[in-house]
C-alpha cells in the first residue's frame, strides 16, 4: 500500500496520535540527532529543522496525508514541534472532511 | 529585459596593478581565484533566531540570515559587487545575492535570485526562499520550466550552438539581461549553506568557479559543531560552524578578501545589528521568484 492511498484510506481529523507517530518516525528517520526528542521538543531550538527538510516534510504530508502545506504554512507556529504540525494536519484533515 | 552592468567599465586607474595582473594576464582555464575560510561562533546566531522565530510567522533559519549577511556586507565592500567582462570590470547598478537550493526528488540545484538582498528584512528574504523551495517541492523548479521553454523553440542542436554563442558573447560584450534566460548572471555572489543532516564536519571547501563570469565571489557556511574553542584563556566546548569565501582574484585581493570575510563574520557572530539597517519596501518590492 503506498504513501497516498493509506492516507486517503483511514487517515482522519480523529487521528492524532498516529499522526502524531508517523511525523516523528519521519524525523526520526531523516535527521541525524541521536538524542530522542518528544512530541513537544522545539524542532527550531534543537536544531532539527533545516531547509533541505522542510522542503521533504512538505512532501511528505502531502503524501501521506494527502493535504498540501502552503508556504505559509511554514512558520515556527507550525512547525515548531511534532505536536504542533499534527495540529495543523489534523486542522487541514478536518477541513477537507467538512468540504467533502 | 534589464542592463544589471553600468555601461562604462571601471577605469583601469581605479583597479590595483594586482589585480590588473590577473585580470589581464589570466586566460582560461587559469584559476585565479582565492579562499578565505573561518570559524563562525554560533550561539549568538542561535540566540537571534530563537528570539525572533518567538514572533515570527515565517520560519527563520540561518541559511536567511546567511543572504541578510551577505547583501549587508556587498553594499559595505562595493568593490566585490562587480562583474568581468572580457579584460574590463564593470559594478553592478544593484546589489543582488543568489542562493543555491537543491532539491533532493529531482537530485536538481537550483539558483534563486533575490534581489537588493542589502535592503530586505529577515522575514522577506524567509519568505521568499521558502516561496521556491515550496514550489520546488511540487516539482516546478525554475531551471526545469526554462530548460523546456528553451527546449521548446529551439529544439535539438540549435540550442546548445545559441547557449555557446551568447556564453561567448556575454563573456566579451556588457549585454542586456533578459529574465528566463540568464537570471543568474545579475549577481556576483552565489551562497551555499550546506548545514543539511548528514552532512559531515566541513574542514575545508573550494566551491567551483562557475563557468559563467559573473561569479566572482561564493560563500559556504557550513554546519554548526561542538568544538574546543578558548574563552578567556580557557578551553571550552563551543558551537563552531566553517565559513568559506571565493573571491576572483582579478576583482579582490587578499587584503579585501579578508575584510569582506571579517564583516560577514561580525554579521553572523551578532545578527541584531543587521535590523538596524532594514530598507525593505515590503511585499510590493519587485522579486523575480
Amino acid at each position: 500500500m503506498n504513501d497516498k492511498l493509506m492516507g486517503n484510506s483511514f487517515m482522519d481529523d480523529r487521528d492524532l496520535p498516529q499522526i502524531q507517530q508517523r511525523l516523528a518516525d519521519f524525523l526520526h528517520q531523516h535527521t541525524d540527532v541521536c538524542e530522542d526528542f518528544a512530541l513537544t521538543t522545539d524542532l527550531i531550538d534543537a536544531g532539527i529543522l533545516d531547509s533541505l527538510l522542510v522542503t521533504d516534510l512538505v512532501l511528505f504530508v502531502s503524501r501521506t496525508f494527502a493535504v498540501e502545506l502552503t508556504a505559509r504554512d511554514i512558520s515556527p507556529e507550525h512547525m515548531g514541534s511534532v505536536e504542533r504540525m499534527a495540529r495543523l494536519v489534523q486542522d487541514k484533515l478536518a477541513k477537507r472532511s467538512r468540504a467533502a | 529585459m534589464q542592463w544589471p552592468l553600468l555601461p562604462k567599465p571601471v577605469p583601469a586607474d581605479e583597479i590595483p596593478f594586482y589585480n590588473l595582473h590577473y585580470l589581464y594576464g589570466c586566460r582560461r582555464p587559469a584559476d585565479p581565484t582565492i579562499v578565505w575560510g573561518t570559524d563562525i561562533p554560533t550561539e549568538g546566531l542561535t540566540e537571534y533566531l530563537r528570539h525572533r522565530n518567538r514572533e515570527s510567522k515565517t520560519l527563520l533559519s540561518p541559511a536567511h540570515v546567511l543572504v541578510q549577511a551577505v547583501g549587508r556586507a556587498l553594499v559595505r565592500h562595493r568593490e566585490l559587487n562587480r562583474r568581468i567582462v572580457g579584460r574590463r570590470i564593470f559594478d553592478f547598478r544593484d546589489v543582488h545575492v543568489r542562493m543555491m537550493t537543491f532539491n533532493r526528488q529531482l537530485r536538481e540545484v537550483e539558483v534563486l535570485l533575490i534581489r537588493n538582498a542589502d535592503t530586505l528584512s529577515l522575514e522577506r528574504i524567509a519568505r521568499i526562499l521558502w516561496k521556491n523551495q515550496h514550489r520546488a517541492a511540487s516539482g516546478n523548479m525554475m531551471d526545469h520550466e526554462d530548460k523546456a521553454w528553451l527546449r521548446k523553440r529551439f529544439p535539438g542542436p540549435l540550442l546548445g550552438w545559441i547557449i555557446r554563442t551568447y556564453l561567448y558573447l556575454d563573456s566579451r560584450f556588457n549585454l542586456p539581461k533578459v529574465d528566463r534566460i540568464d537570471r543568474i548572471a545579475c549577481s556576483p555572489v552565489l551562497v551555499n549553506y550546506l548545514a543539511f543532516s548528514g552532512a559531515p564536519p566541513m574542514r575545508g571547501y573550494k566551491p567551483s568557479s562557475y563557468p559563467h563570469e559573473s561569479s566572482t565571489l561564493s560563500v559556504t557556511l557550513g554546519r554548526a559543531e561542538a568544538r574546543p574553542v578558548v574563552q578567556d584563556g580557557q578551553v571550552v566546548v563551543g558551537q563552531v560552524a566553517p565559513l568559506f569565501v571565493r573571491a576572483d582574484h582579478r576583482i579582490t585581493s587578499a587584503y579585501g578578501l579578508a575584510q569582506f570575510t571579517e564583516t560577514l563574520r561580525r554579521l553572523l557572530i551578532d545578527p541584531a545589528q543587521m535590523e538596524t539597517d532594514v530598507l525593505d519596501c515590503g511585499e510590493n518590492s519587485s522579486q523575480a521568484a
